[in-house]
C-alpha cells in the first residue's frame, strides 16, 4: 500500500474574522492546484469577534475533513496551540503560517517542492535572502528588522537566514519534538524552534517568501517587543 | 558548549595573544607607534567590526526587496475570492 504525504496546515486565529475565509479559500486552491492531500486546522482561541462562526461556516462549504475545527477558551500561546492543532492532525507534515493573510499559501508548493529534494525536516520561508522580501514597511521598520537579523545571525550562527519567520513546514514528528523543547514565547519562540533544530541535528531548507503586512500601521513594533526579543536572543545565547 | 562559552573563550584567547604581544615581544617596549597600534589592538578592531556591521546592515536595508507585486496580486485575490465564496452560500458581512 503506498504511503501517501498529507499536509496538515495548522493556522492559530486571534479576531481574523475578516482574513479567515480569504486565507482559507487561497488554501484551498493552492492545495487544489498541486494535487496534494491537506487538511486545515483552526485553532481560534475565543476569538471575540464571531472568528469561530466564520469558520463553521467554512467548514459547511468545504467539509469537516478539510476543514477542522480545535478551538481553545482564550488566548493561550502559540507553543501551546501548536501542540494541541499536531493532536488531531491527519497529517504526516504540518505547516505552520499566519492568518492575517501576511503568509501566502501558493508558497506551500515550494516548501514542498524543497522539502522533496533532501527529505528536509523542516522547511523555512525566508523574508532575508534570495527574492524573499516585504511588503508595507518603513524605513524604520526595515532598519530594526535587519539590525535584529544581523545581530542575531553574529550572536547565534543559526545557519538559517530569517529566524522570527512563522511559515514553515515540519515533519510531524519534528515539530512536535521542537515544541516540547521550546520555552520562550513570541518572536523569540520561533527563533529558538530553528536554535533547537540544529541541536538536534535537524536538517533545515529555506525558501524566500514574500510577506505582505497589512497590519504594520495599527500594531507598531514598540520598545517592549524589542526588550523582550533582546532578553530572548541573550537567554538564547548563554544557553544554547 | 554555548555560544557565551564560545565567546568567552575567544575574547581570552584574543586577550592572551594581545597581553603577549605587550609584555614578551620587542613590539611592547618599541617605538611609539606600534606600541600604540598594539596596545590599541581591542579598539580599533571594535571599531573596525562595528563599521563593516553598520555598513552589512545598511547594505541590507537598501537592497531590501519591496514586495509591490505581491501586493497588487493579494488585493485581487480578495476580491475574487469574496465572489467565489459568496457563489459558494458564504454569508460575508
Amino acid at each position: 500500500m503506498e504511503h501517501r504525504d498529507k499536509y496538515s496546515v495548522l493556522l492559530p486565529t486571534y479576531n481574523e474574522k475578516e482574513n479567515l475565509p480569504i486565507i482559507i479559500w487561497l488554501l484551498v486552491k493552492a492545495f487544489t492546484e498541486s494535487g496534494d492531500d491537506f487538511e486545515i486546522i483552526v485553532i481560534d482561541d475565543g476569538s471575540p469577534d464571531g472568528t469561530l462562526d466564520v469558520a463553521k461556516q467554512l467548514q459547511t462549504i468545504y467539509g469537516d475533513e478539510k476543514i477542522v475545527l480545535r478551538p481553545r477558551e482564550k488566548k493561550l500561546g502559540l507553543g501551546t496551540a501548536y501542540i494541541h492543532g499536531i493532536k488531531h492532525a491527519t497529517g504526516n507534515f504540518v505547516v505552520i503560517m499566519d492568518a492575517d493573510l501576511s503568509h501566502h499559501p501558493k508558497f506551500i508548493k515550494e516548501f514542498i517542492g524543497k522539502q522533496k529534494e533532501k527529505d528536509y525536516d523542516l522547511v523555512s520561508g525566508t523574508r532575508y535572502s534570495g527574492n524573499g522580501g516585504v511588503y508595507g514597511w518603513d524605513l524604520k521598520r526595515k532598519i530594526i528588522s535587519r539590525g535584529a537579523n544581523y545581530v542575531t545571525q553574529v550572536l547565534l550562527r543559526p545557519g538559517a537566514s530569517d529566524l522570527t519567520g512563522s511559515f514553515r513546514l515540519y515533519k510531524k514528528e519534528v515539530l512536535e519534538k521542537l515544541v516540547q523543547s521550546c520555552k520562550s514565547k513570541g518572536y523569540v519562540f520561533q527563533m529558538e524552534m530553528i536554535i533547537r533544530a540544529r541541536q538536534f541535528e535537524f536538517t533545515i531548507g529555506e525558501v524566500p517568501i514574500s510577506f505582505v503586512d497589512r497590519v504594520y500601521g495599527e500594531s507598531k513594533l514598540g520598545g517592549n517587543e524589542i526588550f523582550q526579543f533582546a532578553k530572548g536572543l541573550l537567554y538564547l545565547f548563554a544557553t544554547t | 558548549m554555548t555560544k557565551l562559552v564560545e565567546w568567552l573563550g575567544a575574547a581570552g584567547l584574543f586577550v592572551g595573544v594581545w597581553a603577549y604581544l605587550f609584555i614578551s615581544t620587542p613590539v611592547g617596549h618599541s617605538t611609539d607607534f606600534a606600541r600604540h597600534f598594539v596596545l590599541f589592538l581591542p579598539f580599533y578592531a571594535l571599531l573596525a567590526f562595528a563599521v563593516i556591521s553598520v555598513s552589512i546592515i545598511a547594505w541590507r536595508v537598501y537592497t531590501f526587496n519591496d514586495c509591490e507585486e505581491a501586493a497588487k496580486e493579494l488585493k485581487q485575490e480578495i476580491e475574487d475570492a469574496k465572489a467565489d465564496l459568496r457563489k459558494k452560500g458564504f454569508k460575508i458581512e
